[in-house]
């Protein structure tokens, strides 16, 4: 899932996943994807969220927060996009159970990288 | 009762004005609406195309033909929307679908363009994207101040180099906007700017001079010391603080002269940049001269002077507490408040 709100970014991230293979699913804002990803129940489940950190309505760490508290990050992993965020903010949100980040603007590669990494199942010892 | 059909006619005329002025602000919505619309499944192609781009390096003759089929300002904001939010080999391959297109040598076109507002976007474009080496330059000195000001952007991200010259004249812009982007651009420039600021230290006046040691002082390069130094008589008081403030941040034994000779400035935002910078520097041996100062008659001296001198440690500390029980209560409040100060908003 991929939480933004810049339409021309979303459009990029979503084309270079679906050409990888990845089933995709786009929210605009936060109020949204709190409602729709949070919660005992969640409307959608998925192994994997793209966070942005300036949404309209609830801002990307409420979103975190929020998905953290309802014990969602066991089940799916989140790499926040951030862009004026300051290192402390950052720093909050890996604290707060986010797998990654990626800076703005970003290095598509760089993401898809940190995608397959992020999904790739669990190496056995 | 003459005056009744004057005043129905100027009614009548008022609200046929009023009428006609929401018909044409209705109606120009509603052709942007319509146009919107018409043109919504050319954009969404134009958008993917840009996509596959970003995505293989390289658009497809589909693509590329979606690109073009877009009007010329619609093409320019599908391409500004999104090269911003990428870097990198991505943002490569939008420069070179932009140009592929056409995109580049239209934005190059527009920038002789009557209108101000094509010059700003077509200036914005190829900030993002590159290109512009010979539209871009006169701009920096266009009549609009948005246009100079984008202009001064894309001289900083692409060819400062050729252009330093020109962006340090801009620092003496007649609008504010212009002078602190203009700043803000050679900070980032770095000690490239080096030269052609020692020269406008050694040669401008006013506000040029004053931003250009602002910007030197930003980017702390050793070599502009001396040129300041000189400067340190200016009859302006602007530029007399900007020195001291460009002096502690570099420091050196002439540099600690001059900012103990500025310590005793007629102005007092003078007397206080100084301080200021002795504190920066942590010049203690300045300690007594900074303890004169906290009888200052203006409060900003007075600050500025107890801060530095709970900056220089133990020494200061033990003037601030001698001023804490000073005769006169200026000196005793400011020298209780800077020591009662926590250690973090000292060292800020």
């Amino acid at each position: 899932v991929l939480v933004e709100d810049d339409e021309a970014l979303a459009g990029v991230v979503l084309h270079a996943l679906g050409t990888r293979g990845y089933r995709t699913r786009v929210i605009p804002d936060g109020d949204e994807a709190a409602a729709q990803l949070g919660g005992a129940r969640p409307a959608l489940q998925a192994p994997l969220v793209l966070l942005d950190w300036d949404l309209p309505g609830r801002d990307g760490l409420t979103v975190l927060r929020g998905l953290a508290a309802d014990g969602r990050l066991a089940h799916t992993a989140v790499i926040m996009l951030t862009a004026r965020a300051s290192e402390r903010e950052v720093l909050a949100a890996l604290d707060l159970g986010a797998a990654d980040h990626v800076a703005k603007p970003i290095s598509l590669p760089v993401l898809m990288q940190k995608v397959r990494r992020a999904l790739a199942p669990p190496e056995r010892a | 009762v003459s005056e009744q059909p004057l005043l129905a006619g100027a009614l009548v005329v008022i609200g046929a004005l009023l009428v006609a002025g929401l018909l044409l602000t209705f109606g120009h919505a509603a052709a942007r609406a319509v146009r919107d619309r018409l043109l919504a499944p050319r954009v969404a192609d134009a958008r993917r195309a840009i996509a596959e781009a970003v995505d293989t390096g390289a658009l497809t003759p589909a693509g590329a033909g979606a690109l073009r089929r877009l009007p010329f300002g619609v093409r320019l904001g599908v391409f500004a929307d999104v090269a911003p939010s990428l870097r990198g080999e991505p943002r490569a391959s939008i420069t070179r679908a932009a140009r592929e297109t056409g995109l580049i040598a239209g934005a190059e076109r527009r920038c002789a363009s009557r209108s101000w507002r094509r010059r700003f976007r077509a200036v914005r474009l190829l900030t993002v994207l590159g290109g512009g080496e010979h539209a871009v330059p006169p701009l920096l000195a266009d009549p609009t101040v948005e246009v100079r000001v984008q202009a001064a952007e894309w001289a900083a991200e692409h060819r400062p180099a050729e252009n330093l010259d020109a962006l340090v004249a801009m620092l003496g812009d007649a609008q504010l906007l212009a002078r602190f982007t203009v700043q803000e651009a050679l900070t980032r420039v770095g000690r490239a700017a080096g030269p052609a600021l020692q020269t406008a230290i050694g040669t401008a006046q006013g506000d040029e001079l004053v931003g250009a040691l602002r910007v030197a002082a930003g980017i702390a390069e050793p070599g502009l010391t001396a040129a300041a130094i000189e400067r340190a008589r200016d009859p302006d008081a602007r530029v007399r603080a900007a020195v001291a403030d460009l002096l502690g941040a570099g420091g050196g034994e002439e540099a600690i002269a001059a900012l103990q000779q500025l310590l005793e400035d007629d102005d007092a935002r003078v007397r206080a940049a100084a301080a200021h910078a002795l504190g920066r520097l942590g010049h203690w041996p300045a300690a007594a001269r900074l303890a004169e100062h906290l009888h200052d008659d203006e409060w900003e001296v007075r600050r500025r002077s107890a801060l530095a001198l709970r900056a220089f440690g133990p020494v200061g500390a033990v003037m601030l507490r001698r001023a804490a029980r000073d005769e006169h209560s200026s000196a005793r409040d400011i020298a209780t408040l800077a020591l009662e100060l926590p250690d973090t908003v000292v060292s800020s």
